[in-house]
């Protein structure tokens, strides 16, 4: 049906929405940039402009807050819009690296969790009887373990780096979406199209993906939109914790550097990476949350 | 009808209970008897009206012939053959031959998928026509219900109740069945389109050569379209028999309730004969209408008469006591 991109254009109808869409499609930008800067850096084999440490320039203050002015800064420095780090790092530069590798995080964990929820809350749904008791069963289980605890064993046995937060994250998240998904399946189970489908012989696997998962598509659109700021908020917690991401500048790693001077007034590293992630992960909250009334048929009036 | 025939749908002893579950454990405390030792035949190019009020175990029946649902015990028998024990291609050729129509036409069609593939899925599936053939094999199929080709490429949001139902109506054609099951097909539509789709079943029945087996709680709407009647009460069939004997002089109290139900303009409404419904979970000793009945007595609530012939007239069976011997008016 058209339903796809008529959402699209109620979501650009409204301003908040629309200031929302922007919000992701600039880190999407930065992203990419910092994507386009970190393979440009190892084709070349040199060290990223993100890690070029300056001993000369440690401490540098936000452009537009230096007493002096923006030209105020010690010699051969660059311009450091956003300030420097302990080892004259480009806090800019550092929070474009971590906006990519939000968005690998963000991307890697859905297309472990989404994929893995949905088939199983698809199986347990049609299918009930033993099949749902399995994946009920599955579900109660993973989610009963601390998943912080979880995360951090397949850490371990990953080894440190992207891979085991991928992981992490992704074996533990799938459990929301595959309750969602399965009650969803389960109230389409019964609907008369779906008796009518298996009248006419057609098989399980048609009716479940070609009839059922249709219909509980929005659901699928609704835990990407709230798996990826949750996910990339754990990536920042984990890679805190020094777990994560190991020479690459995450917003975790970012805050963990910054919280060591931040008391002798080096205030801005901390400053501009909580508002990086404050301002990513309300922007797909809030569209999360307005998808949802537009997608969910429960939720849905009759005036439509 | 010749009654020495073989009947097309045999359906002896059926019986479909849920379990009812209660307790951490999930233990089963006891059964939802919604089909309860029900026999009935459905013979080539006859309309069988099973009536009953909601609750009675109609649909169930349905589902359970239709293989929607597992019976506890029983037989069901297309054309001789046995229905429940049907697997692979067999069992395709059952879907073939059985069709369904539910009561409630939006809900009954897939809301993302368009008239055309509605109609032709089944067919493609079953090998009945091809991908560049479908489009005519659509259109004829509409044309037979009575809808103009332009609704193949719109989806079912675009049509009215009425619309809906012939498209579902087609849906079932689609693959040449010999049986329709209709499931209060009719019951969800309103009172003029009512009569429009009842006349189409009827057309359809005779160019197609269709048996119906036509369920519904509106023992008017069968008046018009049964060749024989049942009545089932609480899971059992209380009363059968042609249509015209059955209307014209019922032989158990619950149909004759059922016919004073049915609402006549400048008439009072009757009044129910006992406000307390039974459910199927209670299980009463003796007649299980007894506690409703106006006839009741002592006997009929110690011992649950059985399906038998009318002593006036043996192609007609009733179960109860108080059975006239003699035909009465309702």
């Amino acid at each position: 049906m058209a339903e796809q991109s008529n959402i699209l254009r109620r979501l650009w109808r409204r301003w908040d929405t629309r200031l929302c869409l922007a919000v992701i499609v600039a880190y999407c930008c930065a992203a990419l940039y910092g994507e386009a800067m970190y393979h440009s850096a190892r084709l070349a084999d040199r060290t990223a402009a993100y890690n070029q440490v300056r001993e000369g320039c440690r401490y540098v203050p936000p452009a537009f807050a230096r007493a002096g002015g923006w030209r105020a800064r010690p010699e051969g420095c660059p311009l450091y819009l956003f300030g420097s780090d302990n080892l004259g790092r480009d806090v800019g530069l550092r929070l474009v690296q971590g906006a990519r590798i939000a968005f690998h995080v963000g991307i890697m964990t859905s297309l472990i969790a989404i994929p893995l929820g949905v088939l199983l809350g698809c199986l347990g749904g049609y299918f009930g009887g033993r099949t749902d008791s399995l994946v009920v069963w599955l579900c109660a289980t993973v989610a009963s373990m601390p998943g912080l605890l979880f995360i951090l064993a397949i850490a371990m046995v990953v080894g440190q780096g992207l891979l085991g937060v991928y992981l992490g994250i992704g074996l533990t998240t799938w459990v929301g979406v595959c309750r969602n998904v399965r009650a969803e399946v389960l109230k389409h189970r019964g609907r008369a199209y779906v008796q009518a489908a298996r009248v006419l012989g057609y098989g399980h696997g048609r009716i479940l993906f070609r009839h059922i998962l249709p219909n509980v598509g929005h659901i699928v659109l609704i835990a990407f939109s709230v798996r990826f700021p949750a996910s990339v908020a754990t990536e920042v917690f984990i890679s805190f914790l020094g777990i994560g991401v190991q020479g690459e500048p995450s917003w975790g790693v970012m805050i963990n550097n910054a919280r060591l001077r931040l008391w002798q007034g080096v205030w801005w590293e901390m400053t501009f990476v909580t508002a990086a992630i404050f301002a990513l992960v309300l922007a797909f909250n809030h569209l999360a949350d307005v998808l949802r009334d537009l997608l969910d048929p429960a939720l849905r009036t009759e005036a439509e | 009808m010749s009654v020495s025939q073989k009947p097309l749908l045999e359906i002896r002893g059926l019986q479909t209970w849920y379990p009812i579950k209660k307790g951490l454990l999930a233990r089963t405390v006891g059964h939802v008897r919604a089909v309860d030792g029900v026999s009935l035949d459905l013979h080539r190019g006859e309309t069988l009206g099973l009536v009953g009020e909601s609750g009675c175990g109609k649909s169930t029946l349905a589902r359970t012939v239709l293989r929607l649902e597992r019976p506890r015990s029983g037989h069901v028998r297309l054309n001789g053959q046995d229905v429940l024990a049907l697997r692979g291609s067999a069992l395709r050729n059952f879907r073939r031959t059985v069709q369904v129509v539910f009561q409630d036409p939006q809900a009954s069609l897939n809301p993302r998928h368009t008239v055309l593939e509605i109609l032709t899925e089944g067919m493609l599936v079953h090998g009945l026509t091809t991908r560049e053939r479908r489009r005519e094999a659509a259109s004829r199929l509409l044309a037979d219900v009575g809808l103009p080709d332009d609704c193949l490429d719109r989806y079912p949001h675009a049509f009215s109740g009425g619309q809906r139902q012939r498209i579902c109506i087609a849906r079932a054609l689609s693959l040449g069945p010999q049986v329709l099951i209709c499931d209060e097909a009719v019951s969800a539509l309103d009172l003029s389109v009512r009569a429009q789709v009842l006349n189409l079943l009827q057309d359809l029945k005779a160019r197609h050569g269709l048996s119906y087996l036509f369920i519904t709680h509106d023992i008017g709407v069968v008046q018009h379209l049964a060749d024989r009647i049942a009545v089932m009460y609480l899971g059992k069939v209380v009363e059968s028999g042609p249509a015209e004997d059955v209307l014209a002089s019922p032989a158990h109290p619950y149909t004759r309730l059922l016919l004073r139900a049915v609402p006549v303009i400048g008439t009072p409404l009757a009044e129910e004969a006992a406000a307390t419904e039974a459910t199927p979970e209670d299980t009463p000793q003796g007649c299980p209408f007894a506690p409703r009945c106006p006839l009741a007595d002592p006997a009929c609530r110690a011992a649950a008469p059985g399906l038998a012939p009318l002593p006036a007239d043996p192609a007609r069976l009733c179960a109860c006591f108080k059975a006239p011997s003699a035909p009465s008016s309702p």
